[in-house]
């Protein structure tokens, strides 16, 4: 019959021991590893510049759901949407924070005198006029132009060209901002012309990534067909 | 898992009878105890750095009655440039209606919970603040008052950095006796008790017309943020007094609106007009002679000094007493030298 000495029971106890700890060593770092390409992945697929595009809106069944109004009266009726207030810098936001080089196109109408326009590379936003980071471009029905500048909860304007005709109030215009780094080209085209106004700028500084948006400022407005595709 | 369960679900009963056993489960509880605080350190290893923030710097708040505009751009930049060089961030933020005195409230209200060390305020309506600012004295937090006169006693914590209001209508005053040639009949547009600079404005410029008896202030009347209300109140004069020599705008929205009645009703007649303060388009209707004069302070000035002031109360000095930014009179001559510098 076998029998076990003490000092072997005890040095099998220790051997048991020590395989245990390693392995739940070898457990533990598995673990980190895994977990933390897990998350890294998840991360990085939340913060595609890529994901959600191409981004289409065109306000179908009246739904508007995605969008963050910061200010103004909007409201969604047969695939345009409307801001009835002329309030100054009335806001509304949709998209990923962390779309980079992208272009938007949206067709705009404007209510009377101020300006209407879209944002690109917003962030930071919240109430007030000119309070979030972003690029805006739109028609100023006050000196007849088509106007861009950069808001960093304050405003720069960066650039104006002259509309080729006055601006209409309850007339359909294109818009097309494209931001590639800090290079923004802005067009804008009244419907039915071929005629392009354009801003063409390259920026110090800019935003490097944001949300899309419809703005006005003293002038209510109204948008349809909100496009956006990435630029390569 | 189903094998763990199994496992510890036979070995429940036989836990004091098989110390083998026993010891097999504890080792497998701590197995996954390692597993699982692997996962959560991995995770946690890649978060943490994603969603970390810059510690912020210390914050003064600026909530001026509108931004966008020219003159409040002005003191954005001045304010930014104070603050930047004592290494203060500037929160910046003002209602999207002019005449918004609940939400320019809120805003300010919420940067001062948001941690703002000191307000500098450019009232909407003064009279419409004064609890505000008792409520933050009281908390001894600093408040500046720009654009306008305090609405309540200044003292240690509450001050102002304003324009000087008399000059403006003394400097308008000499400016409309050369244009009209020293007679006629002219008139005060934009008069706003919620904006009471206009009415010390409007008051220093009859007081000094007295010099010029030849000139006769024929009619004052009110403004109002409303653009349109603001051009019925100019198209009124004009259709009342259709020999007006001059207007003079004691607002700069006054000054607009009187421009764009001017340009739809008397397109052929030159009724030259003196505005106040540089904002909006006003600069652009100088340099294309719509526009005769404007008599300004320095937005930039008034910023930085506000930002300073405000800064000497959060080191817990008591604030200076207000000091007033003159005044000058900006021609079309004046924006060509500015261009061409």
């Amino acid at each position: 019959m076998h029998r076990t000495l003490p000092n072997q029971t005890e040095h099998l106890e220790s051997n048991r021991s020590r395989r245990g700890l390693i392995r739940d060593m070898v457990a533990f770092v598995v673990a980190v590893a895994a977990s933390a390409g897990i998350t890294a992945a998840a991360i990085q697929l939340i913060r595609s510049p890529s994901r959600g595009l191409p981004y289409h809106d065109d306000f179908a069944n009246n739904d508007a759901s995605e969008w963050s109004a910061y200010d103004g009266n909007w409201n969604v009726h047969s695939g345009v949407m409307t801001n009835e207030s002329n309030e100054r810098g009335a806001k509304l936001v949709a998209g990923s924070p962390y779309w980079t080089d992208y272009a938007l196109d949206a067709d705009i109408s404007l209510n009377n005198a101020g300006d209407a326009g879209v944002l690109t590379r917003v962030s930071d936003a919240e109430p007030g006029v000119d309070s979030y980071s972003g690029l805006y471009g739109g028609l100023r029905v006050r000196d007849e132009t088509l106007v861009f500048g950069v808001a960093h909860h304050g405003w720069d304007e960066d650039g104006r060209a002259p509309m080729p005709q006055p601006i209409l109030p309850n007339v359909w215009y294109h818009i097309r901002m494209e931001v590639r780094g800090c290079h923004v080209h802005l067009s804008a085209s009244q419907e039915n012309s071929d005629h392009k106004t354009q801003i063409d700028i390259s920026l110090p500084q800019c935003p490097k990534h944001g949300k899309i948006g419809l703005r006005s400022y003293d002038s209510g407005g109204q948008w349809k067909n909100i496009r956006v595709t990435a630029l390569p | 898992m189903m094998r763990l369960r199994a496992s510890l679900a036979n070995n429940a009963g036989t836990r004091s009878e098989n110390p083998a056993m026993n010891s097999d489960n504890k080792q497998l509880v701590r197995l996954i105890l390692a597993a699982a605080l692997g996962g959560a350190v991995g995770s946690l290893a890649v978060l943490v750095p994603s969603v970390r923030t810059e510690p912020s710097r210390p914050m003064i708040a600026f909530i001026p009655r509108t931004t966008g505009a020219n003159f409040a751009e002005d003191m954005h930049r001045g304010a930014e440039a104070a603050a930047e060089r004592a290494g203060y961030q500037l929160y910046w933020n003002a209602p999207t209606r002019a005449d918004d005195v609940d939400r320019q409230i809120r805003i300010a209200q919420k940067a001062v919970d948001n941690g703002a060390k000191a307000l500098i305020l450019a009232p909407t309506n003064p009279w419409g603040v004064t609890t505000l600012i008792d409520s933050l004295t009281r908390q001894k937090i600093p408040v500046v008052i720009v654009q306008t006169e305090s609405p309540v006693p200044t003292g240690p914590y509450v001050t102002s950095i304003v324009p000087d209001q008399a000059e403006f209508g003394r400097i308008a005053a000499e400016r409309i006796a050369a244009v009209t040639g020293g007679s006629g009949q002219v008139a005060v547009i934009g008069l706003d008790r919620g904006k009471p600079e206009t009415l010390a404005r409007a008051q220093s410029f009859i007081a000094a017309m007295k010099a010029h008896p030849e000139i006769d202030v024929v009619a004052q009347s009110s403004g109002s943020i409303q653009t349109l209300e603001d051009e019925q109140s100019t198209r009124e004069i004009l259709n009342s007094y259709p020999d007006l020599k001059a207007l003079f705008a004691v607002s700069a929205d006054a000054a607009q609106s009187a421009l764009l009645v001017l340009q739809d009703t008397k397109p052929d007649r030159k009724i030259p007009v003196v505005g106040c303060d540089r904002d909006w388009f006003l600069a652009d209707d100088l340099l294309n002679g719509t526009l005769d004069s404007l008599v300004t302070a320095d937005g930039y000035r008034i910023g930085y000094l506000a930002v300073d002031a405000a800064l000497n109360g959060t080191r817990g000095r008591p604030l200076q007493q207000p000091s007033p930014v003159g005044a000058a009179l900006l021609t079309r001559q004046g924006i060509v030298d500015e261009e061409n510098r």
